[in-house]
């Protein structure tokens, strides 16, 4: 019984972590709706919400008390199974990915949940089984329009995982090491600069595979009235809400850590909470950065978006493998490059 | 430039007449089987838009009207041609004109004028379920 | 052993409830894969009957339901009826009253096609050049209210001439609103048909051969965008247009981006008509001397406009009465969506949204 006692402190220790998490997860997402409603609100020269709250700030928690507190819909065509569970496929995924993502060094410790030498892998493999979700959901629902949002779903999905991995391997290639953590501290140089190309590949990948303008072709309002979710309301709804705007800030983290230099910056609070500072900075940039990308473009046709991924996307990848392997071998512009 | 009223007159012997003042297009009254042949005469003679195909009621019976219009010329004219009220029926121009595929629906729906020969002769306005042609002057509402 | 892959048609309903519809135009999509095969319009969600609520007003009463056919044009529908009317009646409009018309309905236009140039920004899911082009309308709809006292549903043409004056210093307010609306053009030309998808999304996309067109009466820019400039303005002049100095638009592309040109560059022709007709305002009275009871002698006219959409024709037959015995009105987004059909054929589904907000259609005009 004794010996019960550390390993209960160690479990509860993870799952006040783990709910910590949760919670950083949920008021993240929360946050971002408000922060894109305002932010487009801004680009349109109108204000966003500005009823709930002083300055509209308590809108997103009004959206999740309304969305927590409706009917619970199935409709009659659905797949009750499937429909029930689709949501929450779609959902965990995007939680999980939270574990591999390195927020910074505090106090000496590695501000990161699972600190695995696949870090990258991880993420990548984690992010594509909500996919499984949203095709679940799209079919279950027993809709033709989500049908056809998730039978786009799965063709985006795949095309565009391909030239993601291939510009993460480039990143892999310079760091020498699969760490997120190693990868966002080794850089001497933000690695946007040697890995331009990559990060390109990577960026438009990103989109294409968190359905943002131009590549929002499982949602695809105009076509598809709402794609895979069109049959879903309610908590049901939230899950699907939540999934796509915590890969949004995921895929901004992904980025910034991969390409921007992860936590590094000049130092001026104590404890090394700069480096946290830092971090979230620069994702929500790139949050704002995608944002603002997303709302200035028409959306593709789903036979362009294919064109791009294996004409365009595909090739550049490899180029941009052949140029990484011309660094690495060369030892004085590696030497520039990484630390 | 010989106008399409000439053209109509020495080619198919159609008599175009002025149309009552203060509208200035050409116009002509043709017996109702002989309506569609007109129109399509007209066309041949430059008339080659079919800009309106309605029609009203007149004097306890229908008269359908089709307003063709040439655009280089600048002519248009008015065909009239007048339908008993019971059992309207008169040929279809659309297996010919296919602009007047809606608009010849529209009759339909509204007076109840049977085009025959018109490939999908259904209610366009309206409801399927619809009775009665709202555009008729006997037409009472039916809720 | 071989196995073929048994594949099925789908059935789509695009519409009446479809957020890219423009309203309940319903259509009913047979999808090979997301290739359009078959497509059978649905219309008649938005009638009203106007056509019979005509034949139980008076002449005066009928105008203010004008307004509500094709809704963001209504300056437009009012006025082929009022000039039917005053044809009838040999009324003489004032000079100024036909200036005060013309503006309105150029101003009106361009209220009209910037919804229109908007909408299909947003079709394509663009929905920032939808928002910049209504910040500019408020401004058009402002600028319209305060002539006539509302911003969509005018009652503001009258047989003989037009409601009201212009309001004290209304011209100079034009004159910066138009100012200030040039600068903005190139903007929305960056946003939207200079954009590369925005090309690759309507580029040979939704053809509408110039025989086709020509066979279903297709007009406006429908007809334009396929390379035949006929427009109402300069082939009919109507009140001071062949005064004024613009070019018809014509694209001989065919497809939705032709179309969507059309719209765009008329925009600017109908500033340019505007710029013209300002300084030339004359002074004098806006209303005829008119009877009290209006009634036109016994007889049928037709009369014509360029609508936005395209010949917005009314057709009024009077029989010597205070009400009119048959009112028909020749809505161009009726005759421009018999195009459709046509233009949806062997494209893929999100193409057919681009080519449908390229024709533009109005259901309560098409509907009435």
């Amino acid at each position: 019984m004794e010996n019960f006692v550390p390993y209960l402190i160690v479990a509860l220790i993870q799952v006040a972590i783990s709910l910590g998490i949760f919670g950083f997860v949920m008021v993240n997402a929360l946050l971002l709706t408000l922060a894109e409603r305002k932010l487009l609100g801004w680009m349109h020269q109108r204000l966003g919400p500005m009823e709930v709250g002083p300055w509209g700030l308590f809108q997103p928690f009004a959206d999740m008390i309304k969305l927590l507190t409706k009917g619970d819909v199935i409709p009659k065509a659905a797949d009750k199974f499937f429909y029930s569970y689709s949501a929450l496929i779609a959902f965990t995924p995007s939680f999980i990915t939270f574990a591999f993502i390195p927020f910074g060094l505090v106090g000496g410790i590695k501000l990161v949940a699972a600190d695995t030498e696949i870090g990258v892998l991880m993420i990548s493999a984690v992010m594509a089984l909500s996919v499984i979700g949203i095709i679940l959901g799209g079919w279950s629902s027993g809709n033709k329009f989500s049908l056809l949002g998730a039978v786009r779903t799965a063709a985006q999905e795949i095309s565009y995982e391909i030239p993601k991995t291939l510009a993460i391997i480039a990143v892999v290639m310079l760091a020498g090491s699969m760490n997120v953590y190693h990868i966002s501290s080794i850089q001497r140089v933000w690695f946007i600069a040697p890995q331009f190309i990559g990060f390109l590949v990577f960026f438009v990948s990103s989109l294409a595979e968190i359905f943002r303008i131009p590549f929002d072709l499982a949602e695809g309002e105009s076509e598809l009235v709402a794609g895979y979710n069109v049959e879903f309301s309610g908590i049901r709804f939230a899950f699907f809400f939540f999934a796509e705007y915590t890969y949004l800030f995921v895929t901004s983290a992904v980025i910034t850590a991969l390409y921007l230099g992860g936590g590094s910056g000049p130092e001026f609070l104590p404890w090394g909470l700069s480096s946290l500072f830092w971090f979230l900075l620069k994702s929500f940039a790139m949050v704002g950065f995608i944002l603002w990308f997303s709302r200035s473009l028409p959306r593709v046709r789903a036979d362009q978006l294919m064109n791009m991924a294996w004409k365009i996307m595909l090739p550049l990848s490899l180029v941009n493998i052949i140029w990484t392997a011309f660094i690495v071998l060369n030892e004085n512009l590696l030497k520039i490059v990484v630390k | 430039m010989s106008t399409s009223k000439d053209i109509a007159k020495q080619k198919f012997g159609i008599d175009l007449s002025p149309m009552p003042a203060p509208e200035t297009a050409l116009m002509i009254n043709v017996d109702s089987a002989k309506a569609v042949e007109t129109c399509l005469k007209l066309r041949e003679s430059g008339f080659s838009i079919l800009t309106m195909l309605t029609a009203k009621c007149k004097d306890n019976g229908f008269e359908m009207v089709y307003m063709l219009d040439n655009w280089e010329t600048r002519e248009r004219v008015f065909v009239f041609a007048s339908l008993p009220a019971q059992d309207p029926k008169i040929k279809s121009l659309t297996p010919d004109w296919e602009a007047a595929d809606w608009l010849e629906r529209e009759v339909y729906d509204m007076f109840g004028i049977v085009f025959e020969g018109h490939p999908n002769l259904q209610r366009i306005i309206t409801p399927e379920n619809f009775t009665g042609h709202p555009l008729r002057k006997d037409f009472t509402d039916t809720d | 052993m071989e196995e073929k892959i048994r594949t099925d048609l789908l059935e789509v309903n695009f519409g009446p409830q479809h957020p890219a519809t423009h309203g309940v135009f319903r259509a009913v999509l047979t999808l090979d894969g997301e290739i359009v095969v078959g497509c059978k319009p649905v219309l008649g969600y938005l009638h009203r009957g106007i056509e019979k609520i005509a034949e139980r007003l008076t002449y005066q009463q009928f105008i203010p339901y004008l307004d509500r056919l094709d809704y963001v044009s209504g300056f437009l529908n009012e006025y082929p009826y009022v000039r039917a009317i005053e044809k009838l009646m040999g009324i003489e409009v004032p000079i100024r009253a036909q200036y005060i018309r013309v503006l309105m309905m150029e101003l009106n236009r361009i209220a009209a096609h910037l919804v229109n140039v908007g909408a299909q920004g947003l079709d394509l899911a663009s929905m920032t050049p939808m928002v910049y082009c209504l910040r500019e309308r408020e401004y058009i709809l402002e600028l319209m209210a305060e002539v006539s006292g509302s911003r969509m549903t005018f009652n503001y043409f009258r047989f003989g001439g037009v409601k009201f004056d212009l309001p004290e210093g209304y011209l100079s307010k034009l004159d910066r609103f138009i100012h200030y609306f040039k600068d903005r053009l190139p903007e929305y030309a960056s946003m939207l048909h200079r954009n590369e998808i925005f090309q690759a999304r309507t580029k040979n996309i939704g053809i509408l051969k110039p025989e086709t067109a020509l066979k279903l009466s297709c007009t406006g820019p429908t007809l334009r965008g396929c390379g035949i400039a006929r427009d109402l303005r300069k082939d009919e002049p109507y009140e001071i247009y062949p005064t004024l100095d613009f070019d018809v638009i014509s694209e001989n592309t065919c497809d939705s981006y032709g179309r969507f040109l059309v719209r765009f560059k008329e925009i600017e022709q109908s500033v340019r008509i505007i710029e013209q007709t300002m300084p030339n305002l004359p002074e004098g009275p806006v209303m005829a001397k008119v009877p009290k009871v209006i009634k036109p002698p016994a007889g049928e006219i037709y009369c014509r406009v360029e609508a936005p959409i395209g010949e917005f024709g009314v057709y009024v037959v009077s029989d010597g009465s205070p009400k009119p015995y048959r009112v028909k009105l020749r809505s161009p987004s009726f005759s421009n969506l018999m195009s459709f059909p046509h233009i949806a054929q062997n494209i893929s589904m999100p193409d057919v949204v681009a080519a449908f907000a390229s024709l533009a259609p109005t259901m309560g005009d098409s509907d009435r």
